[in-house]
């Protein structure tokens, strides 16, 4: 068991690999009544064609992560989340476009929890019956995502994006494609994201990283797995320009929403990828946000309100920046949007902005360190791509001005897609 | 403890997190306008003050405390409406050489005492929380619950949103505002609760020096339990929605201060708080009529209510067996399995409240409001100490006055159709 000391923070985990490679990480917070466990898979929304080792080729119906984590809390006459319950303890998941995680907490006894955690992700045990059953649920789900503006108005905006990418579904599917899903589909699809070797359980906890492993150590001996299968994930070459340039819709909302999204191009090295999220998210913050002077008159001139907002995000093969608002005066929007992202471009900063934004962060980072979750989420994700938790912050306590000109400048002639959710009515 | 200025100072010490959370809470009557105004005046405080008259200066201010987390709002507790202000700020342990704390409250006294108040400010926030309601009227789910919760209540101060209401909003005057901000300091019950690796004399310093007050304390009991002669009634909206929401409400005739609170605790966990719950288990997973189903106590009101989402030909169907469930608590049909699973997932949660700052300061409040002292350890004694009988009674007492329902606009002509 390897320790890991982190003195800025002060946080320390341990780290160890089972016999069948699953990877185990202790992450201890002393003082705390709480423990969280989570068992995580990178298997994602995006993960829709995949290819094994010998070549075999695998298209799975969009939506069928998702599915497959409303499935897995299926362990044959029992429904795993009373047994949690039964022993005090919570337990959920969920599914994003890169991974599928099961989490539970406890302020009581965690053991029993623990090896069910590791059963009941261990093991898929499902009927037809069940699997029919769940698409009643499961359709609800969407339907109740789908109602919301904010949602629709994001999903509307990946759709727009991208031609090709599965982020072009939404994560949990399609009606049609979740009613398609069979049987087959979902045990395939297990067997080969399923395995320890590509799997991480994190456990947040005050509890002895001895005893807690000593559990975990003697659940996985119990088991035995077949050979670690070796799958990736296969994707369509997507083209550079966007698949919609404007999309208008209409909803019952009081005020039209806008988001303006540009496409950016992937980014293979994890290092590379996370610095060049850092210096377009401190120039986003930086132009688009009250510290900029102007931002006050964009208010008073309601060309955006409160529900103003930028985001970037960047994967492997992916990356986009989006500027989104509540406005009736999309023009003005558009405007403010295109002049931003080209003065963004030309990396205006100074150096006290910079220093004052990386404060900012280091006080945003430190504070996610109360949240059990967020500890576990962010260690998962980061582990997943081949990064640890920390590093991002290194990454930005480095970064300069030279760093940030140059990351900036992709999006000089980047291709940007719009979406607007009209009112349906006209309220009063 | 009660200071020299006569503001309440709760303190809870502990060294495990690594921030400090400062509340500061006004306590006032819950009315229809005074509600609206107070909302606004929230959205004033956290704009901007006299000292920090822009947004840059104020974010500013802000990161140099490492991205000091600030922002205000109104919530109902029962016939109270009360103005949170927090301030979060990393501890100061982890920024060598800075008097945080101290800088903190320097930013609470200014934002305090001498919010922007003109009439571009204004304006701006009108609009701002003009845009927060109907953002939340938009969304079919939130705006089923309060709309529910509004009809329930009707003549209570349940049916009064603690946010306050749009068409109020308009007439607002900035005089109004001022007045409103001097009322806080000369009306309300003012409570400074704070939660971090800090030390009560010095917080008892840091709070008198800065703040003065002439109120007197709230002469009212914010808690209550509804009066119960009202006739179960039913009303439907229409929109164009894919999915409907359906919001029952339960009089419990249980206040907070009752003797059967606990028992009511119990009984909501097992009719829908937890998956293991009767609403959950049948409503969910035997007849898939929905994906979310849950059922929340309205403590400080004495009320109950129920939200889920279906479709619409399921609306009828999923109302019968809320219904039917809650007929299975009245009637003791439950197995005494159901009763240790959800005291033990109340007790869970319980014992969560030592791990967040959020629920230490609730809980906190929550006996100041009460006149109890209540540590977690005896509220997990309590819900233990509940028995079978407990909970049927408590169940008992309850009865549904309101059954509201969201559905799709298609069907306009069936607007008698009965549920």
């Amino acid at each position: 068991m390897k320790k890991i000391v982190n003195s800025k923070y002060r946080e320390t985990y341990y780290e160890d690999t089972m016999d069948n490679g699953l990877k185990v990480v202790l992450w201890h917070k002393p003082d705390y009544e709480k423990s969280l466990f989570m068992m995580a898979t990178p298997l994602g929304a995006m993960d829709l064609r995949q290819r094994d080792e010998q070549g075999k080729s695998y298209e799975f119906p969009a939506g069928i992560a998702h599915f497959l984590e409303h499935k897995m809390f299926e362990m044959g006459d029992k429904d795993v989340m009373d047994v949690f319950s039964q022993l005090g303890a919570n337990v959920n998941a969920f599914t994003s476009y890169s991974e599928t995680a099961y989490y539970f907490s406890t302020s009581q006894d965690y053991k029993k929890p623990l090896a069910l955690l590791l059963d009941f992700v261990q093991q898929l045990d499902i009927s037809e019956a069940s699997i029919e059953k769940e698409k009643g649920i499961i359709i609800q789900e969407l339907n109740m995502y789908k109602q919301m503006s904010d949602q629709r108005l994001l999903m509307e905006t990946f759709s727009s994006l991208y031609a090709e990418h599965p982020l072009k579904y939404d994560i949990g599917g399609d009606a049609q494609s979740v009613s398609g899903i069979t049987k087959k589909q979902l045990e395939e699809c297990y067997a080969i994201n399923y395995h320890p070797s590509t799997m991480v359980l994190i456990g947040v906890t005050s509890h002895d990283p001895d005893e807690v492993l000593s559990v975990i150590r003697k659940n996985q001996k119990k088991k035995k797995f077949a050979p670690a299968p070796k799958v990736m994930t296969v994707y369509v070459d997507e083209p550079e320009e966007v698949a919609r340039k404007k999309y208008v819709f209409s909803m019952e909302v009081s005020v039209p929403k806008i988001c303006i999204a540009y496409k950016l191009g992937g980014i293979s090295d994890v290092r590379e990828r996370i610095r060049q999220e850092w210096c377009i998210k401190i120039m986003l913050d930086a132009y688009f946000s009250s510290i900029n002077e102007d931002y006050q008159s964009w208010i008073d001139d309601e060309i955006i309100n409160d529900y103003f907002g930028s985001e970037v995000d960047y994967g492997e093969n992916y990356g986009s920046v989006l500027i989104y608002s509540e406005t009736e005066k999309q023009e003005a929007f558009e405007e403010l949007v295109y002049n931003g992202v080209q003065s963004i471009a030309q990396a205006k900063l100074s150096e006290d902005v910079l220093q004052q934004l990386k404060r900012r962060y280091y006080g945003q980072t430190l504070r996610s360190l109360n949240s059990f979750d967020d500890i576990a989420i962010s260690f998962v994700r980061s582990y997943f791509d081949g990064s640890d938790f920390f590093q991002s912050m290194e990454i930005l306590d480095a970064i300069t001005m030279s760093d940030i000109e140059k990351a900036c400048e992709s999006l000089a002639d980047a291709p940007f897609a719009e979406v607007i959710v009209q009112p349906k009515y006209q309220n009063k | 403890m009660k200071l020299h200025n006569g503001i309440h100072l709760h303190v809870v010490s502990t060294s495990k997190f690594k921030d400090i959370e400062i509340s500061v809470r006004f306590m006032n009557r819950l009315e229809e306008k005074q509600a609206t105004l107070r909302s606004l005046l929230a959205l004033m405080i956290c704009d901007r003050c006299e000292k920090y008259p822009t947004k840059k200066m104020m974010s500013k201010r802000m990161d140099e405390l490492y991205g000091a987390v600030f922002n205000a709002h109104t919530v109902g507790y029962g016939a109270a409406q009360v103005l949170d202000i927090r301030m979060r700020i990393i501890d100061p342990r982890y920024a060598p050489h800075s008097s945080l704390l101290e800088h903190a409250f320097d930013f609470l006294q200014e934002t305090l005492l001498h919010p922007l108040f003109t009439e571009d400010t204004l304006t701006e926030n009108k609009a701002i929380l003009q845009a927060k309601m109907e953002r939340m009227r938009d969304e079919p789910s939130q705006y089923a619950v309060s709309q529910g919760l509004k009809l329930a209540g009707e003549g209570l101060p349940l049916g009064i949103s603690a946010l306050g209401e749009i068409e109020h909003i308009e007439e607002i005057t900035l005089d109004e505002v001022q007045k409103a901000h001097q009322r806080l300091f000369q009306e309300d019950r003012i409570d400074v609760l704070v939660c971090g690796d800090v030390q009560e004399s010095y917080l008892k310093e840091l709070v008198e020096v800065r703040f003065s007050s002439s109120r007197r304390d709230a002469v009212f009991k914010s808690y209550y339990a509804a009066d119960m002669d009202k006739e179960a009634k039913e009303s439907v909206e229409y929109r164009h929605i894919s999915q409907s929401s359906i919001m029952m409400t339960w009089f419990t005739d249980t206040s907070m201060n009752d003797q059967d609170y606990f028992a009511l605790k119990i009984a909501n966990a097992m009719f829908g708080q937890y998956p293991t719950s009767f609403l959950f288990q049948e409503v969910r997973e035997k007849n898939s009529l929905c994906y979310s189903i849950y059922s929340n106590m309205i403590s400080y009101d004495g009320a109950l209510g129920v939200t889920t989402g279906v479709e619409k030909e399921h609306i009828q169907k999923a109302i019968d067996l809320i219904k039917q469930q809650f007929q299975k608590l009245c009637d003791g049909e439950f197995a005494d399995d159901l009763i240790d699973i959800s005291k033990t997932m109340v007790v869970n949660s319980l014992l969560a409240t030592k791990d967040s700052m959020q629920s230490l300061l609730a809980l906190a409040y929550q006996n100041a409001i009460l006149g109890k002292e209540r540590t977690v350890d005896d509220l997990v004694n309590y819900m233990k100490e509940v028995t079978r009988q407990d909970i049927q009674r408590a169940a008992q007492k309850c009865r549904l006055v309101y059954t509201f329902v969201l559905t799709d606009k298609e069907d306009e002509h069936e607007e008698d159709r009965k549920f």
